[in-house]
């Protein structure tokens, strides 16, 4: 008791944390950008000055070293991937990690390609670079959606939370629902197509267009507004269909919000279903490529 | 008039039980009074299968019933078979309206009873204490005649009634046990409080009970309701599941009708239940009216009690919540004591006595426990109000300790909102951080460390032992309480701190005798969040010295308010009106609830008339202050929107309550991809269970404050705690040790609704055994449904309060923010963020 | 006659809502309308759709009234008429109706929801809609696909065929390699590499790294060739099982080969040591993989490495140090040191002016290349090949052979004959001639020609059949036709006098041949030294005349004396006329400014030197041989 008294009188500080307000790709200044750019810039040096025989490729002593080093980055990358789940108590930044990822995967352009002597064929080899390239050029479009979307998303879904999205059009549909039961068969069947053949994410490419040209609301929407224009032409419309068409408006409005938001996370995931599978391939082809390199040597 | 029984108990809670069944072991007439027709009703009243904590586990359980933490269905089935087994004498349905003496009246013995009136009068009544035998008399007229009474009714108090004709009816309740049980009724719920609309949306939650549930509210706001409650009373009211009628209340009721007054006139409607949840009047008034005292007017006092738990009317004891002790164990003790001690056995020590004996231990002269304990209280000042009961209770949550000469009791900067009282020796204050050898004595008697305990900041200065020193750390908590219970001390805390604050702001070699003058007109004022203690524009010269809380400075520039700066607890405003003596040339409103010391001019100018070097500090500091100033109006001229922008960040931010933040999670939601990796990080560094909702919350200008704890300076989540779980920890994260309860209390408590219940899932399967074959639920929080899988005993698991620690303990800080893969996570002080520098960010 | 209804309403938590009451009369209606006495919110059921009639005898008639049909244990009815005893079951959309007997003859009808309604669902549980995992197959799905398909197909599957695989090394190409000197793209122009285009698919053909030069382009599917084990680097053996020794003659005695040697020093050497990978391996100079051509381009490090400090490995060398083609060192053309029938004494030498070759002949190039003159006006007469300016053309005596790299060697009928023909005198029409390199001939000639005269019975000086030959050198029996007829010849012992005269002067320092050829008078008597001319200056070259024909936009004759310049002030055959290494250097591995052509030539070794080949002399044609025997037993007997 005593000791932790004194004990708690210590004016302890808590672990250095990283409060700079700076995106990942320009992280410290851009660090990782100019180390990236000065491998690139020695790789591509290196690769002017020497001049090997009978012609640049990867069998040279620098190919050999471009090979190992770019390698080596390949690993590194894809362990981002652990980094990324792995929470250790010590200090890391996966700001940083990120970064470095970025650019260093950027600068694996030009080293794997210059490992490559530009000698590429209908082979293992140039199967590894070609995949090696997918992977980058996919995280290339991944740090694109990253820099343009989330902004977008946020103005999109204001401050509702994604529960809140589902609830808000669950909501809807209950009140839909008791409001169509006074309705006759037609009418409440049509109600129904809303109710039940609505599907608010849908296919992929349904995902991308954030659009459902047959979405069941529509086409509810679309024949309710009808009727009720139809009813217009001789006195006043059914007061309960109004209100169906209300309650189908808000829900069309909620509905295109939720749809807005899934395409714009759609798009912010979609790049990895190239990018990490891609670089499973990637590793294995690596493993048959450098295998192979040794075996027919 | 029956027989005359040894002892009534009132109350059958675990200390009213205990009570009883003790009497009932020593074969000492007895009578359990309890006003539900079943024992225990605060336990009873819990929700189904909740799981009732032992706590504290280092202290044994001497009571005639067994008590282990477990379901409230087994505590209460065990203590009602014992119950029965030990043959107490119970008498359901009994409850007491009135306890007064039938003996002759004790010369001297007047009681003056003081009660307000909802417009702030009060009125005195006097009571001459008559002498036992008691005479309780029932709700049903009856009279029990009893020698000695046990009153053990706990806090809860009754509900407030219907005061309307038809309000006695049978379908009128003042409780909601179980929602599930009223299908197809048109059901009342009365109040707009946390409690009436908890229970309206529990009737209205399942449309297949086809409830028609309203709820009424005298108001127009639900000014005491929680926001997270009227948000969700609202989307049901848009949902069409709970009508809500404001501004209404309950004429009268008949059977299946109700009629009420609405603002436009009255309306009779269709109504089969009426549940009245208008909070509850708490017993003190009928404790008073039994002679009971109190130890101060404070809400939160306590009865005044005896080391052997008589109140001041003699032969009335009181035990239990009431007496202070809310912790199910202490209860039974106290139960099982206080028949003893009736029972005529003086000698008997308090089953804490172990406890009290280890923090005595190891300090020098192995003194009893008793001696210590008025040892400490004679020679600290403020202490000197305690009784022996109320001085145990305070010693059992704080520390004393042995300090050798020269060791650092605390230093400038830590954490720490405990208060210390020397009981011998001297300690010595640094009071220059320049210079650690100008130190400042403060001699045995005194208190320090009281600026930590009021505006809940780090350490000021440094202090040392002087000689060796005994000194008694008082816990946040203690310090409350005892403020609360003796007013003497509440007045000497405050003077000392109005002192010492005054002398850390202005240093520069004044002394307590210099401020005389000035304390003496000093005024500790509560300002309300919103609230503006300075007018731009005005005349005055008053200086406010902010106590606790925070402020903000704005101005009007060009007709619009544009956010200044933001004062924390600790520093003043308002000296530019004193040494210049123009208008006010900016407004100061209290950024949240704090408390200001208002000085008055005068007797300032004539101080820094004394003292010069005061006047060039303060000059200093004010031109600093205008530097800000001319540096927004010059960007004014510039970036119109910048200013507006960083203005409206600014209010946004103290809105979203980082005036009483110490640490506060903000999301860049331009750089935010939604990958939920701060939530997942923060589940799998802390047991699985994420502290922190991402998606929640507000959002300005793409600056996101998501519903993550913000560690106040003044954490209301520690306001009630029953074990007192919730502490600072070293790096100022307020954190929940594992002696939680699980009480809700907190959760409750926390106006942000950052802390959750709930239990610990089981252990997840190996990463990679997720990676390469997708075993298990991944990374993060798994759900409901995999736990339940996982673990077959995870259902029956105790629910605890969770929140964010700030990852204490863990070398890399904040998990959420080192896990954020864009940099969109950043955790920040207040004063990191509401600077300047975030008009610089609304640049950029 | 009453129904009693319970319907039953499903709690959230799981539980049951049981609402039970009941109703007078024997008939009720089931619907969605609120005038229905059994009301049952669903969409999927008409305001008013069934209507359920009490009849005696515990039954109860069943009648769809929108028109909808009900199900009735699964069958499609829109009337039926039930036996309450049996519990029927009524099936209405998502509810169903279950009648049962109930006291008193009354009936129980349970309404039931049996399918769950859409929006039961928990929206917290619906999140996962907002992640993409659910439109798409798993990442881990694809990862795994992808990383196995690339393994099993790109390293499992050819593994598997290396192991197995049986190797057969196409004949036609073994024949092609054991062709000595064959140039590889003659080869690969013939047909027995077509047959790799064609070649069948094999699986670790996809660990090739590049095209196989053409001349191996036939092995491209047949791995196991050359690559014999794994992990083992090409060895020479592969090579050699079809590239025999002994078509590719040695590049210099094995051990020599072995010493002169660069050993490899550093990282790169260490690694191949650790690799197993010597230099001076085939595979260290013949890069494969590489394109059509590559096996045969030869970098000239290749060569360097070992030339550039040889003498420090093989003192004993002749070769100079050879660092680059910068480097070079001046031509040592070989040199006719001393000219014979037999065995001719050849001499290498530094190429510079004082150089001098002694090939037993005379012949000044200079005279020869004049534009006017004797020479020029004989040969326009004679109708040779002349260059532009009227001069004898080079072409008209160095013809090139069938290479085009070297020239065909002189012969005096061919070459020189034209001009230099031995006639000496007309008789009656026949033309009386020497025949060259057979002086025993020459001189009997010569003296039958004498005798004959000193035995004609008279002089007539109007003799029709004797006429002075006619061309302007002297020919050579002139002057005994003049002593014929100055003095005529009475005795043939004094015809025989004269005619050994004439002999001794044909042969003789001032005599006939002594026009072109060099003659020693070592024993006394004049002989015609016997003639080697050099026809391979540069023994360990190849210079490809052909391709230098045209040569800095110059052509025929130009382009030769663009080169061998000094050829046109040359009087002496011992000149030795070869243009020095400079003349190389202004084209190869100049830089490109300074060529008129523009791209820069080739400096690469072999395209002089060939590894494989060192391009000996080749012997001594016979003919010479003969020839300088003749003269010497002419000299002998003469």
């Amino acid at each position: 008791m005593a000791t932790r008294a004194i004990l708690r009188g210590k004016a302890v500080h808590g672990a250095a944390r990283d409060t700079a307000h700076e995106g990942f790709l320009g992280h410290r200044h851009a660090r990782w950008a100019k180390v990236a750019a000065a491998i690139s810039l020695i790789a591509i040096l290196a690769y002017a000055l020497h001049d090997p025989l009978p012609r640049p490729n990867g069998g040279t002593w620098l190919g050999y070293g471009l090979g190992s080093v770019a390698l080596l980055l390949i690993i590194w990358l894809s362990l981002i991937g652990l980094r990324k789940r792995i929470v250790t108590p010590r200090p890391y930044s996966l700001k940083a990690w990120t970064s470095a990822h970025v650019w260093l995967g950027l600068s694996l352009i030009v080293i794997g390609t210059l490992h490559t002597g530009f000698q590429l064929g209908w082979n293992v080899h140039t199967l590894a670079w070609t995949l090696m390239m997918i992977v980058i050029l996919s995280g290339l479009w991944g740090v694109s959606a990253y820099t343009a979307l989330p902004q977008q998303m946020s103005a999109n879904r204001g401050e509702m939370t994604q529960p809140q999205m589902l609830e808000a059009i669950r909501a809807i549909d209950r009140q839909l629902d008791s409001a169509a039961q006074p309705l006759g068969r037609e009418d409440a069947g049509i109600v129904r197509l809303s109710l039940e053949q609505c599907d608010i994410a849908g296919s992929l490419w349904q995902r991308l267009t954030a659009r459902q040209p047959a979405c069941g609301n529509r086409r509810a929407l679309d024949s309710i507004a009808a009727r009720v224009h139809a009813q217009k032409q001789y006195g006043r419309p059914d007061a309960r269909l109004q209100q169906i068409q209300f309650l189908l408006e808000r829900k069309d409005a909620a509905l295109s919000q939720a749809r807005r938001h899934i395409r714009m996370k759609t798009l912010l995931e979609l790049w990895l279903y190239i990018h990490v599978p891609m670089t499973f391939a990637l590793i294995a082809a690596l493993a048959a490529h450098v295998l192979s390199v040794f075996l027919y040597w | 008039m029956g027989e005359v029984y040894r002892i009534a108990i009132v109350g059958s809670g675990p200390a009213g039980l205990s009570a009883a069944a003790h009497a009932a072991k020593l074969g000492l007439s007895h009578v359990l009074l309890e006003k539900t027709d079943h024992l225990s009703d605060t336990i009873f009243k819990y929700q189904k299968g909740k799981h009732v904590m032992a706590t504290p586990s280092q202290l044994v359980l001497r009571a005639p019933l067994d008590f282990d933490a477990g379901k409230r269905e087994t505590v209460l089935g065990t203590w009602n078979d014992q119950t029965a087994a030990a043959g107490v004498h119970v008498r359901h349905n009994a409850e007491v309206k009135a306890i007064v003496g039938t003996g002759a009246p004790i010369p001297g013995s007047i009681m003056k009873l003081v009660t307000r009136k909802r417009d702030g009068s009060s009125e005195t009544r006097e009571i001459q204490r008559l002498a036992p035998p008691y005479r309780l008399t029932l709700a049903n007229g009856e009279d029990i005649i009893a020698d000695t009474v046990i009153l053990a009714i706990g806090t809860q108090g009754n509900p407030n009634l219907m005061a309307c004709p038809g309000g006695d009816g049978a379908h009128v309740q003042y409780q909601l046990d179980d929602p599930a049980m009223y299908n197809d009724e048109h059901i009342f719920v009365i109040g707009g409080g946390d409690a009436g609309i908890e229970n309206a949306l529990g009737l209205a939650a399942d449309a297949a009970q086809n409830n028609a549930v309203t709820l009424v509210n005298r108001g127009a706001e639900f000014a005491t309701a929680k926001d997270a409650n009227v948000k969700a009373l609202m989307a049901a009211q848009n949902a069409g599941r709970i009508a809500v009628m404001t501004e209404s209340s309950a004429r009268s009721i008949e059977p299946g009708w109700i009629t009420l007054d609405t603002r436009d006139g009255e309306v009779r409607v269709r109504c089969d239940r009426v549940i009245a949840r208008m909070g509850s009047a708490p017993p003190r008034g009928f404790i008073e009216s039994c002679g009971v005292e109190f130890a101060s007017s404070d809400r939160l006092a306590f009865p005044r009690l005896s080391a052997t738990f008589e109140s001041t009317a003699p032969g009335i004891y009181v035990v239990g919540a009431l007496a202070g002790y809310p912790l199910i164990k202490h209860c039974m003790n106290q139960g099982n004591d206080v028949t003893e001690f009736i029972n005529g056995n003086s000698g008997l020590k308090p089953a804490d006595e172990p406890i009290l004996e280890a923090k005595f231990a190891d300090l020098p002269g192995n003194d009893s426990v008793a001696t210590w304990l008025e040892r400490l209280r004679s020679s600290i000042s403020i202490l000197s109000g305690m009784g022996t009961l109320q001085m145990r209770e305070f010693m059992l949550d704080s520390a004393v300790s042995l300090v050798r000469a020269g060791a650092v009791i605390f230093e400038r900067g830590a954490t720490g909102s405990s208060l210390f009282g020397l009981a011998q020796g001297t300690v010595l204050v640094e009071v220059d951080p320049a210079n650690p050898a100008i130190t400042v004595p403060l001699h045995q008697g005194t208190i320090f460390g009281e600026v930590g305990l009021i505006s809940g900041r780090r350490r000021g200065a440094t202090v040392r032992a002087g000689t060796d020193c005994i000194i008694v750390e008082i816990s946040r908590g203690a310090a409350l309480k005892l403020m609360s219970q003796v007013p003497a001390a509440a007045r000497e805390i405050t003077r000392i701190t109005t002192e010492r604050s005054l002398l850390q702001i202005f240093k520069s070699g004044l002394t307590p005798a210099d401020l005389t003058e000035l304390i003496a007109g000093a005024k500790v004022e509560t300002i309300r969040a919103g609230e503006v203690i300075l007018h731009e524009g005005d005349t005055g010269d008053d200086i406010f010295i902010i106590r606790s809380g925070s402020m903000v400075v704005e101005k009007s520039i060009g007709g619009k308010s544009v956010f200044l700066s933001y004062v924390p607890a600790g520093s003043y405003v308002g000296e530019m009106g004193v040494i210049d003596g123009g208008p006010r040339t900016a407004t100061v409103r209290a950024a949240i609830k704090s408390d200001v010391i208002r000085l008055a001019g005068a007797p300032f100018r004539a101080l820094l008339a004394a003292k010069p070097e005061l006047l060039v500090r303060l000059r200093a500091e004010m031109t600093t202050r205008s530097r800000i100033n001319s540096y927004v109006e010059s960007q004014k001229d510039g970036f119109t929107g910048v200013v507006d922008m960083y203005t409206g960040v600014a209010n946004f931010l103290v809105d979203q309550g980082l005036g009483e933040a110490t640490d506060v999670l903000l999301i860049d939601e331009k750089l935010c991809v939604g990958c939920d990796n701060c939530e997942k990080a923060c589940a799998d560094s802390h047991d699985g269970l994420s502290r922190l909702d991402r998606e929640a919350g507000r959002t300005y200008a793409h600056l996101h404050v998501p519903t993550s704890c913000r560690h106040c300076e003044h954490p209301h989540c520690m306001a009630d705690c029953p074990p007192n779980a919730i502490h600072r920890g070293p790096t100022g994260e307020v954190y929940i040790d594992d002696t939680c309860i699980g009480c809700g209390n907190c959760q409750r408590g926390c106006p942000y609704g950052v802390i959750r219940m709930d239990k610990v899932p089981p252990k997840k399967p190996w990463l990679f055994s997720w990676l390469l074959f997708g075993a298990g639920p991944g990374p993060g929080e798994p759900g409901a449904k995999w736990s339940k899988k996982a673990d077959k005993a995870y259902a029956e698991k105790p629910k605890k309060a969770i929140k964010c620690d700030m990852c204490a303990g863990q070398e890399g800080g904040p998990a959420c923010v080192r896990a954020c893969p864009t940099g969109a996570a950043i955790r920040v002080s207040p004063e990191q963020f509401l600077s300047v520098s975030l008009m610089e960010r609304g640049q950029s | 006659m009453s129904f009693v209804i319970r319907q039953i309403a499903k709690r959230a938590d799981g539980g049951d809502i049981i609402r039970t009451r009941a109703l007078p009369g024997s008939e009720i209606t089931v619907g969605r309308g609120t005038d229905c006495d059994i009301q049952i919110a669903d969409l999927g059921i008409m305001l008013r759709h069934v209507r359920l009639v009490q009849l005696p005898g515990g039954r109860v008639a069943v009648e769809a009234l929108g028109g909808v049909p009900v199900a009735i244990d699964g069958k499609f009815v829109s009337r039926a008429d039930l036996a309450v005893v049996d519990n029927p079951a009524i099936d209405l959309a998502s509810h169903r109706l279950l009648l049962s007997p109930h006291e008193d003859g009354s009936i129980a009808v349970t309404a039931e929801r049996v399918i769950a309604p859409v929006d039961a669902a928990d929206a917290a549980l619906e999140t996962g809609i907002f992640s993409l995992g659910e439109a798409m197959p798993s990442k881990r799905a694809m990862a795994w696909i992808g990383a196995l398909l690339v393994l099993l197909g790109l390293l499992g599957w050819p593994l598997l065929h290396f192991m197995g695989e049986q190797t057969v090394l196409p004949g036609a190409m073994i024949t092609a390699a054991t062709q000595p000197g064959k140039s590889p793209v003659a080869v690969a122009g013939t047909g027995l590499v077509a047959a790799a285009d064609k070649a069948a698919f094999t699986p670790d053909m996809v660990w090739s790294t590049g095209g196989l030069s053409s001349v191996h382009a036939s092995l491209s599917n047949n791995c196991g060739a050359c690559h014999q084990k794994a992990f083992v680097s090409v060895t020479d053996g592969a090579c050699q099982a079809c590239h025999k020794p002994d078509a590719l003659p040695e590049h210099a005695a094995p051990d020599r080969l072995a010493r002169g040697q660069l050993p490899e020093t550093g990282v790169i050497g260490a690694a191949h040591r650790q690799f197993g990978l010597p230099a001076g391996r085939c595979a260290s100079c013949h890069r494969e993989h590489e394109g059509p051509a590559s096996v045969t381009t030869v970098a000239e490090q290749y060569c360097t490495d070992c030339h550039a400090g040889l003498n420090n490995r093989l003192p004993d060398t002749s070769l100079t140090n050879v660092p680059d083609w910068a480097g070079h060192p001046q031509f040592r053309p070989r040199l006719v040191a001393q000219p014979s029938a037999t065995t001719p004494l050849f001499r290498r030498a530094v190429l510079e002016s004082t150089a001098r070759e002694n090939s037993g002949l005379v012949y000044p190039h200079d005279l020869h290349q004049l534009p006017r003159g004797a020479v020029a006006n004989m040969a326009q007469k004679q109708g040779l090949k002349v260059g532009p300016g009227g001069a004898l053309g080079c072409g008209s005596c160095h013809e090139p052979d069938a290479d085009g790299i070297r020239f065909r060697p002189i012969s005096m009928e061919k070459d020189c004959g034209a001009c230099h023909d031995l006639a000496f005198a007309r008789d009656g029409g026949t033309l009386r001639t020497l025949p060259h390199g057979k002086p025993a001939q020459v001189a009997g000639i010569i003296r039958d020609f004498y005798l004959s005269r000193s035995l004609a019975p008279h002089v007539d000086r109007s003799m029709p059949g004797l006429q002075p030959i006619a061309f302007a050198r002297r020919a050579p029996g002139r002057l005994a036709e003049a002593e014929a007829i100055d003095l005529g010849l009475v005795s043939p012992a004094q015809a025989r006098g004269r005619a050994e005269a004439a002999v001794a002067a044909v042969f003789g320092a001032k005599g006939l041949c002594s026009e072109c050829h060099a003659i020693s008078s070592a024993s006394g008597r004049p002989v015609v030294a016997p003639v080697t001319l050099g026809d391979h200056y540069l023994t360990r070259a190849r210079f490809g005349h052909k391709q230098h024909r045209i040569f800095d936009r110059k052509t025929g004759d130009a382009a030769c004396v663009a080169c061998h310049t000094s050829t046109t002030a040359s009087k002496l055959a011992s000149d030795v006329l070869l243009p020095p290494i400079a003349t190389c250097r202004q084209c190869h591995g100049a830089p490109a400014a300074r060529l008129s052509g523009g791209s820069k030539v080739s400096a690469d070794c072999n395209s002089c030197h060939s590894f494989h080949q060192l391009l000996e002399p080749p012997s001594l044609p016979p003919r010479r041989a003969a020839f300088a025997a003749v003269h010497r037993r002419a000299g002998f007997e003469g």
